[in-house]
Formats: C-alpha cells, sequence, structure tokens
C-alpha cells in the first residue's frame, strides 16, 4: 500500500472535506470511496488500470477517486 | 476537461481514452455535453449501493493512477499519464517544502482537472491530515466571505484569481477581509506568470509575499521560491526535493553559467509515464531521460526566472529573442491597464512582430498611449506594434490566457 493511503488511515475522526455546509471526516470518506470502489470492483481482484471518467461538480463526490485510485483504477479527470 | 467543457472538447478526451464509464451525479450539470457514444456508461454517484467493502489489493507504485489533459494553451490537449508513484512523489515534494501539516485549513476553488488543484490544493492537504473547504467555482465575493469568517492558513491561486481578488479588496472596507488574508501562513500563485506589479500590489494590500512556483501537468510541481527564505517576485525559486533540472542551448549543450537563457529540462519520480496515444510526442520529449517542458529559462543569482514558453512567449523578432511576460509586467505598469497579454504575430519583414491585446479600467486610452508607455521602460524593439483593447481576454478553465487564440485575434486586426 503506498503511503497516500496509509497516511489517510491515521487521521480517520479528523474533518477533512467541509462541502455545503457540512463536514465531513477522514473515516467518512475513506467508508464512502471504499463501498463505491467495491461497487465497481464485483467480482474482479483489482481494476486492472481500467479508465475511468470522472464527471463531477467539486464537492464532496469527488471522494470517489481515492476509491478508484485505492482499487488500481486510473482516472481520467473530465 | 473542464465542467464548462462543451460537447466537442469532452467527445475528444473520451475518444481519445477509449472510455467506457463515466462516474457522474445527478446534480452534475455538466452531464447535458456528454457525446452520445456507442458502448459508454455514464453512472451516477447516487446508485452506487454496495454495502460489502472488498478487500483492497495491493497497489503497484508503476501502474498507472490518472490522466489529466494537458491545458491545451499552446496546442490540442494531451492525455498526461501519471503512476501512482508519481502522483506519490508530486505531493510529497510540497508537503516537505511548504511545510504542510494537519493543523492546514485550505479554501479550494480551483477546477479539479488540473495538477493545481487536485495535487496542490486538495491531495496536499489530505495526505497530512488537514482540511480542505470546498466552495465550487471561483467567485471573488464568495471567496472573500470565506477568509472574512474562517481560519485558512494556505490559500493557492492563479494570477487572474488574484487580479480579481484586489479588485474586491480595494472596494472594501471589511477589516476581517483583511485580517483574513494577512494571518494565513503561506499563500501561492502559479498556472501562469504573476507580474511582478501584482505581487507588489497584493503585499500593499495584505502585507502578504506570494510564493511564486513552476509546475506542469505532465511532472507536477518542479520549482518553487522558498517557504523560508526569499520570495523573489518573477521569478520562480529552486528546485522542490526529489527534482533534477537543467538548462540546455538550442544546440543542446547545457547551460552552467547565470544570466543565460535555454529550456528547462527536468528528471524525477514525479516526471509522467508518457502521453496517451501519443509515442511519438512522448519519445521527442524525454531526452536521454529528461522531461524537455519546451519553457525557456534563465538562472539568476540563484533562483530560476521563466521568460515564456517557448512556443507563444518567446517572440523571435529580427533576431531578438523577445520574452512575451517582461513586456506584459511593464503594461500592467499602467494603472489604466487592468489586464493584458502579448503574443507575437507573423511579419515578413521581422519574422514576427510584437502585439498587445489590453483590457482597460475606466478611462480610455489609445494603442499610441500605450505605445508611448512601453517606450519609457523597454528597447524600442520590445514595443507593441500592435495594439488592440479588448473587453475581456480570451480564457481556459483555470483563468489562464489562451495565447493562441489571441494570435488569431491579432492576426487578423
Amino acid at each position: 500500500m503506498l503511503n497516500i493511503f496509509k497516511q489517510i488511515d491515521s487521521f480517520k475522526e479528523r474533518i477533512a472535506i467541509e462541502s455545503n455546509n457540512k463536514q465531513f471526516s477522514y473515516s467518512y470518506l475513506i467508508e464512502q470511496s471504499d463501498l463505491i470502489a467495491s461497487s465497481l470492483l464485483d467480482d474482479k481482484p483489482d481494476l486492472m488500470e481500467e479508465k475511468i471518467g470522472l464527471l463531477m461538480n467539486p464537492d464532496i463526490d469527488y471522494i470517489l477517486h481515492f476509491g478508484v485510485y485505492g482499487r488500481q483504477g486510473v482516472l481520467l479527470f473530465l | 476537461m473542464s465542467l464548462s467543457a462543451k460537447e466537442n472538447e469532452l467527445k475528444h478526451c473520451i475518444s481519445d481514452c477509449n472510455i467506457k464509464l463515466i462516474i457522474s451525479s445527478k446534480s452534475c450539470d455538466a452531464k447535458q455535453h456528454l457525446p452520445n457514444k456507442e458502448g459508454l456508461e455514464v453512472k451516477h454517484l447516487e446508485d452506487f449501493n454496495s454495502q460489502v467493502i472488498n478487500k483492497l489489493p495491493e497497489i503497484l507504485p508503476d501502474r498507472k493512477a490518472m490522466i489529466l489533459y494537458t491545458s491545451g494553451t499552446t496546442s490540442k490537449p494531451k492525455g498526461v499519464i501519471s503512476t501512482h508513484k508519481n502522483v506519490e512523489s508530486q505531493i510529497t515534494a510540497l508537503v516537505k517544502a511548504w511545510e504542510w501539516t494537519k493543523d492546514d485549513h485550505i479554501p479550494l476553488f480551483l477546477p479539479l482537472h488540473h495538477i493545481h488543484g487536485i495535487i496542490n490544493s486538495l491531495s496536499c492537504p489530505l495526505y497530512v491530515g488537514a482540511k480542505v473547504t470546498m466552495l465550487g467555482s471561483f467567485e471573488a465575493e464568495k471567496v472573500c466571505n470565506q477568509v472574512a469568517s474562517k481560519n485558512f492558513s494556505v490559500f493557492t491561486a492563479v494570477p487572474t484569481i488574484y487580479f480579481s481578488l484586489i479588485e474586491e479588496l480595494e472596494n472594501s472596507n471589511n477589516k476581517d477581509l483583511f485580517e483574513g488574508f494577512k494571518k494565513m501562513r503561506l499563500m501561492m500563485s502559479g498556472s501562469a506568470a504573476l507580474a511582478p506589479e501584482i505581487h507588489k500590489k497584493w503585499k500593499e494590500l495584505t502585507g502578504q509575499e506570494l510564493l511564486e512556483r513552476y509546475g506542469m501537468t505532465e511532472v507536477g510541481m518542479a520549482l518553487s521560491n522558498k517557504l523560508n527564505g526569499e520570495r523573489r517576485p518573477g521569478s520562480v525559486g529552486v528546485p522542490l526535493p526529489g527534482v533534477e533540472v537543467r538548462l540546455e542551448d538550442d544546440n543542446g549543450v547545457t547551460i552552467n553559467s547565470e544570466g543565460e537563457a535555454g529550456q528547462l529540462l527536468i528528471k524525477g519520480p514525479q516526471v509522467f509515464q508518457g502521453y496517451l496515444n501519443l509515442a511519438d510526442k512522448t519519445k521527442e520529449s524525454f531526452k536521454n531521460g529528461w522531461f524537455a517542458t519546451g519553457d525557456v529559462v534563465m538562472l539568476e543569482k540563484g533562483y530560476y526566472k521563466i521568460l515564456g514558453r517557448d512556443s507563444v512567449d518567446i517572440i523571435k523578432s529580427g533576431g531578438y529573442k523577445i520574452s512575451a511576460l517582461e513586456i506584459e509586467d511593464v503594461l500592467l505598469r499602467n494603472p489604466e491597464i487592468k489586464e493584458c497579454a502579448v503574443v507575437g504575430i507573423p511579419d515578413d519583414k521581422w519574422g514576427e512582430i510584437v502585439a498587445a491585446a489590453v483590457v482597460i479600467k475606466e478611462e480610455i486610452i489609445q494603442s499610441e498611449e500605450i505605445q508611448a508607455w512601453c517606450s519609457s521602460y523597454l528597447s524600442d524593439y520590445k514595443i507593441p506594434r500592435r495594439v488592440i483593447v479588448m473587453k475581456n481576454l480570451p480564457k481556459n478553465s483555470m483563468g489562464k490566457i489562451t495565447k493562441p487564440k489571441l494570435k488569431e485575434v491579432l492576426e487578423d486586426n
């Protein structure tokens, strides 16, 4: 596991994102991105560098991209 | 691509990547511009309903992680492929150089499909456990309200944003706003050259010395003024941790002396893997393992100074190589000029001539007056031969002036 994921694991209870007057902790960010990535994986062991486009408003939805990185997908930032 | 991208722009990226899945959200209006393409699935974030978290696979550093498209300010956007190792190296270099800590708090209003937004503004703070306040796209009033009411410690933006904020501050007497900027520990500018005049105005208004740095989609950030040391206006400082740089002249010979301009070449773990579907372009961009940036740079008293992008900012006129950025700085010293851009346009006699487009504040100003202003500060061969006044300059979603478009306008005038 790369340090980027280890690092995030170590401050779970801290506030990571403030968006639209709501606050989201690192643990929320990790959990949601892992759930999304798990959906993407289906039964595959990893995403095998599958390219996935991301077209989103710059708000909490962007947590997704950590999940895709973490599952060996390649993100195209649209 | 930007959320404001049009169908043809999105089509280019989607076809180039041969992408099968796009993840969006129900509230994202930009979806309407997605092209109809057979086999392309658009899935909403709200429709992901997995309740089980699978085991996380091991991440291999050399596997591909991210594709960002170049801004296309000089040519058609190219897909830049970065590996996990590249991304992590880009982040850790900045965390170290700019001393990011978990106590930092940054407002984020830059687009996330650019390196400045996704690495500098979002990934660095998240890497250390800091807080990010996401504000959507930049609106001067909204950002100012947030600065006045929150305790931000770090702020990063592009020069055009500082232009807008200066206007806001000049018309404001909100003490909390001034205090909000004053108390930050670090304010930075990048993604385009910051005119020394703007650096000076910002310092007068807020007491903050902007830290300028240099980066590219292909390498992340490469050079930076020092956090604890001199922040020299018009310079981009020294190599960041882990970054090797060298300059090369037109004949490919390494430049070792100060004061001589040459192309900047970069090496290090943060340098990208290659351009998507452009093997030849990738090959010609590397020289013995060094990435050739295409930017012309000079070392001056230990700090690097960007003279411009070889293709658009270096004007070749009558045997001279003229930096457009130097002329832009002179134009911006004129109190009637709000914004400007200088390019070279083809000329039979001179090869290229210097041409300028300006946006003025209120007073009507004639092109002859602008030329006279320049002649007080510049050698004759640097004075713009063609000057036009525009309402707005053409820009991309980062607020970066698209000089090829401007060249077309100036050529037609």
